[in-house]
């Protein structure tokens, strides 16, 4: 029965440490012998993911690459987006025009690639040639001739018209006589006036005839004057479709030979015929204003601004694709909204701004349509409108250029509405994966239109071809880079870094980013100690250079711990207290730092109260780490009576706040001391959470933890009695530093695998837990036993003295503190 | 034989300001004395004052009553106009005399003892354009019994006659030698063997002598005027045939 002992388990043998890369396996001299790869590492899924997406043609199958930025997202879906989109045909070029009906709604032509271009040209050219075209048809001697004929025509036709009221008024002994304010018509005998006194004296019924025929010829005359503006007017629609008549003919060859080119682009083909009308219509456009035939004031003339000139046939190519040979793959570094989907400009005109469709720009979907469009997602949705418009164009699979300003109604300038373009994109965000989740929760249009997610993984597994994988990747680097090759001894290490970045013995990072950033560095040193192959000590010279510029704030701490100021043992025994294991970070970087962390105990009610928690130092996880102990000892040794004990734990000389519940077993351990009255070796230091049966259960940062404790220790110089106990489950995550290996495996330092709470006390005080027998009680001069005794003993104590007063608790505990010290 | 007074007819519209040119210039060549008429128009003056009277303008067209202060106004400033036009000519010794009365009798009358009448082609067309020719400019180069210079433009150019061989004619040639001594031949013909007869017969025209004849252009009538520049004067006999609103450059009628 006493006899059942647990097992303690023996200090990890350096193998266990950290998993070496043996340079033996590597099949190289150097990273010059390795081939290049493009392949990506560990990146299985995210590659398979990406494969779907492209082979995907349906709406919404847009891809979202999730991964750590570094881990080489963005080269990898480039690289397969060029492959598949060398095999795929050239899209489209697309053009705007004018829109001869609506100058304010330009058309959008859609040309095969590479012939947008040549419109351009040939437009260009046409309106050259109708600039010496039109003016040579207004200037021959025929339409001179032609116009005159129409101008004498109405001149003739007003003559006639006048000659006939002149004879009708003659005929009737009346003068029309033209004077300088007009026509009048007067009495008349022998071609003259007659005076107003010779008039009088006619015979009265003389007068009344001039009178009556002088009212007639008025009205004639009148009626004659009033016919005069409406031949004028007929007149000038006579010289206008003579006009047109000598355009249509002047262009008719021009726009043959044009009209021919593009007779296969019946969108084209309309478009000319509308060039042809606007051109007969605006014939003025095309003519000179000093017009050397002075007189001739009838002929069409030039309009003002910007309404005239060549600018209204000129041809605004938008997407040229003439010089590519598969499908587009556009990055945009800076996805504005502009920049997205393309903007209007304008002009400073008199004062005022105004556009037209010659200043339309194309966006990145314009230049990716038909494509492959990528951008990052989190600069895309820092920018107003910029995400919103991605997703209308995708929704409606079609390009509306639309200023950010005119939604809003904030534009107060005059603007267009160019037709919209048809969009036929896969658009890819690269982004962390938080922006994902996020999205994802709150953007329901995001999981229609992003159906496909690439998750790039930060690790992948240890085994041969990964490690192979890796040193050929650090070859291409160095080749790309024109770095140092690596011989394998600086590829071995380079492994074991990727190994401690992942902070895993059985996994490597896959983030390329970092490893490179090594590479680089040991290129450097490499090159300052003038050697021509990077070498093992310059990639160790460059991995603790670099941790040596970040190093500031751990020296500052261990420097403290040193010097007294910040009291951890490292030797010696002490009851109720022990040494915990904290991770710091400090933007990348992070170390362990040994905490001193104590218990006190009294009888009481049964509170275990955690300091940190009561000043709220303490996080939400290290309350819960506190309150899973409570329940531990209180179905451990309160499961047939109520637990009469109050304790107390508190990190010592700590600040700032506590996080995380890896403390847990540690507060556990200082608890039983106490309780049991047996002092703990302080030569060791503890990491481990605990559950409700006392199972020690994995935490994170095991390196840096046993690291930063074995520095303490180092600086003090090394026992031999020394060590740090870790979660059983931790065991596979240890990549610890060579100096620590070193000193394992010399004796002088250790690192205990520990599964349970029994184990972890044996360790700390050299008594066994104990293990009840059949009448549920622990063997004599075990841990547990002497902690049964204390608890019998408060129990005691608290029927003697009654039940505590509760106003009265506090003041108490300092007390019964002492009480506890004293037992 | 020569030209000794000039009589221009002026009205202050841009024709007869060109009439005056042309006059100034003629007289300064030929060593002329120069006479200016303006007439105010005897029929216009009685119309204002006529109760009956009624007026129409053009633009916009309306009838209106006649109002004769208006017109003597108007009259006033047109002869002030006149006068002005004819001081800013410079020119040889000269007369501006107004007259009142029908407008044709009056210079009739005026020329009476001139040698030559100056006209604008029309009272009453712009300056550039090819209008008929006037009503007043008609009646004088019908009836006025020395010879008529119709003006289109500045008339500074060379003095052309249009050579037929007939004795019109000569009669039109003997009067351009009475403008200038160089005088240009317009021949009607086309076919080179009757042209160059034609050519000998006006050097040896009586006419002719003391002149010196240049051959200006050649073609089927009326086109060979056409080849006539705007500055030239064309001599026409009197009581020819021809419309002279054909003729593209000034023209003068002789007797």
């Amino acid at each position: 029965m006493s006899g059942k002992r647990i097992a303690v388990p023996k200090a990890l043998s350096p193998d266990h440490l950290c998993r070496a890369c043996d340079p033996a396996s590597l099949p190289f001299e150097t990273t010059a012998d390795l081939p290049d790869s493009d392949e990506p590492l560990g990146q299985d899924r995210a590659v398979e993911a990406i494969r779907f997406a492209i082979g995907m043609n349906h709406r919404g199958f847009n891809l979202f690459a999730l991964g750590p930025e570094g881990t080489g997202r963005r080269t990898l879906v480039m690289r397969h987006l060029e492959q598949a989109a060398a095999t795929r045909a050239v899209p489209s070029d697309w053009a705007y025009v004018n829109n001869f009906e609506d100058s304010h709604k330009p058309k959008a032509l859609r040309l095969p690639a590479g012939r947008a271009r040549g419109l351009r040209k040939d437009m260009e050219a046409l309106v050259e040639e109708l600039g010496v075209a039109i003016p040579a048809a207004f200037e021959t001697e025929e339409y001179r001739n032609k116009r005159r004929v129409v101008e004498e025509a109405l001149k003739e036709r007003q003559e006639a018209a006048f000659h006939e009221v002149h004879e009708e008024a003659a005929a009737k002994s009346v003068a029309m006589i033209r004077t300088p304010v007009g026509l009048a018509l007067a009495p008349m005998k022998n071609g003259e006036v007659i005076a107003p006194d010779d008039f009088k004296t006619l015979p009265e019924a003389e007068q009344e005839t001039f009178k009556h025929e002088l009212s007639q010829l008025q009205d004639r005359l009148e009626e004659t004057l009033k016919q005069i503006p409406l031949w004028e007017r007929e007149t000038r629609a006579k010289l206008r479709e003579m006009d047109l008549e000598v355009v249509s003919y002047a262009v008719s060859h021009l726009m043959e030979e044009i009209r021919a080119k593009y007779a296969d682009l019946p969108e084209v083909a309309t478009y000319l015929e509308a060039v042809a009308a606007d051109v007969a219509d605006n014939a003025g456009d095309f003519l000179t204003d000093e017009s050397e035939d002075g007189g001739n004031r009838q002929r069409p003339r030039r309009r003002d601004g910007i309404e005239g000139g060549g600018r209204r046939y000129r041809v605004n190519v938008l997407v040229d694709n003439a010089d590519k040979t598969g499908a587009p793959v556009v990055h945009v570094p800076h996805p504005t909204q502009p920049n997205l989907i393309g903007r209007i400009e304008h002009f400073a005109h008199f004062g005022a701004l105004i556009t037209d469709f010659n200043l339309i720009k194309s966006g990145a979907l314009h230049d990716a349509n038909g494509g492959y469009l990528v951008m990052d997602a989190h600069r895309l949705l820092i920018q107003p409108f910029a995400w919103e418009d991605l997703k209308r164009a995708l929704r409606s699979f079609e390009i509306r250029i639309e200023p950010p300003g005119q939604s809003l109604g904030l534009l107060g300038t005059t603007t267009l509405e160019p037709e919209p373009i048809p969009l036929d994109v896969k658009v890819v965000l690269v982004g962390d994966p938080m922006l994902y989740y996020m999205l994802a929760h709150y953007d329901p249009e995001f999981s229609e239109l992003f159906k496909v997610a690439a998750d790039f993984d930060w690790r992948m597994s240890r085994g041969g071809a990964a490690v192979i994988g890796l040193a050929r990747s650090v070859a291409t680097l160095a080749r790309k880079e024109n770095l140092k090759p690596l011989d394998r001894f600086a590829v071995a290490r380079v492994v074991e870094r990727a190994g401690r970045d992942v902070e895993d013995s059985e996994r490597l990072s896959t983030h390329m980013a970092s490893l490179a950033d090594l590479v680089r560095e040991a290129d450097y040193w490499a090159g300052q100690d003038g050697a021509a192959v990077v070498g093992v000590r310059h990639v160790t010279q460059a991995i603790d250079a670099a941790l040596y510029r970040q190093d500031r704030v751990r020296e500052h701490v261990r420097e403290e711990i040193e010097r007294g100021t910040v009291h951890i043992a490292t030797e010696g025994a002490v009851t109720g207290q022990i040494n915990g294991l904290a991770v710091l970070e400090l933007g990348n970087f992070a170390f362990g730092r040994p905490s001193r962390i104590t218990a006190r105990v009294r009888p009481g009610k049964g509170d275990v109260i955690d300091i940190e928690r009561e000043v709220q130092l303490g996080g939400p996880l290290h309350g819960k780490g506190v309150l899973i102990l409570s329940s531990f000892l209180a179905s451990h040794f309160g499961a047939d009576r109520p637990l009469a004990l109050s304790a107390s734990l508190v990190f010592e000389q700590s600040y700032g706040g506590v996080e995380g519940d890896s403390a847990s077993s540690t507060e556990l351990y200082a608890l039983l001391s106490a309780l049991a009255d047996v002092p703990i070796r302080q030569g060791l230091a503890v990491t481990g959470s605990v559950d409700q049966f006392g199972r020690v259960q994995a935490i994170g940062g095991v390196n840096e933890k046993i690291e930063g404790f074995f520095d303490i220790c180092r600086a003090r110089g090394l026992t031999g009695e020394q060590g740090v106990l870790i979660p059983a489950t931790n065991v596979k995550n240890l990549m610890l530093r060579a100096d620590v290996v070193e000193a394992c495996s010399h004796g002088l330092f250790a690192v205990w695998p520990i599964e349970t709470v029994e184990q972890g006390i044996h360790r700390l005080t050299g008594l066994a837990a104990g293990i009840k027998d059949e009448r549920g009680e622990y063997p004599p001069g075990t841990i547990y036993r002497k902690v049964m005794a204390r608890l019998t003993s408060f129990t005691r104590k608290s029927f003697e003295n009654g039940p505590p007063r509760r106003h009265r608790r506090r003041p108490e505990t300092t007390a019964d503190n002492d009480d506890g010290d004293d037992e | 034989m020569t030209l000794r007074r000039i009589l221009v007819g002026i009205d202050a519209s841009p024709f007869s300001r060109m009439a005056l040119r042309s006059a100034v210039a003629l007289a300064e060549r030929v060593d002329a004395a120069l006479d200016a008429v303006f007439v105010e128009d005897i029929n216009i003056v009685r119309l204002a004052a006529h109760p009956m009277a009624q007026g129409f303008s053009l633009t916009p067209p309306h009838s209106h009553d006649m109002d004769e202060a208006l017109v003597a106004a108007m009259l006033e400033l047109q002869s002030a106009a006149a006068r002005k036009a004819f001081d800013e000519a410079q020119g040889p010794a000269r007369s501006f005399i107004v007259r009142r009365g029908r407008v044709e009798a009056e210079l009739l009358d005026a020329a009476q003892g001139a040698d030559l009448i100056c006209l604008g082609w029309s009272g009453r067309a712009a300056a550039g354009s090819r209008p008929r020719l006037g009503a007043v400019a008609r009646i004088l180069a019908a009836r006025a019994a020395v010879p008529v210079l119709l003006s289109r433009g500045p008339a500074a150019g060379p003095v052309v006659v249009l050579w037929d061989g007939t004795e019109a004619a000569g009669r039109a040639l003997a009067a351009a030698g009475r403008l200038s001594a160089q005088v240009g031949l317009v021949i009607p013909e086309n076919d080179p063997l009757r042209l160059i007869p034609l050519e000998a017969a006006a050097r040896l025209c009586p006419a002719a002598r003391n002149l010196e004849l240049t051959h200006v252009s050649a073609g089927t009538f009326p086109g060979c005027l056409n080849r006539l520049p705007a500055e030239a004067i064309l001599v026409v006999p009197a009581g020819t045939d021809w419309a002279i609103e054909t003729i593209p450059c000034s023209v003068v009628i002789s007797r």
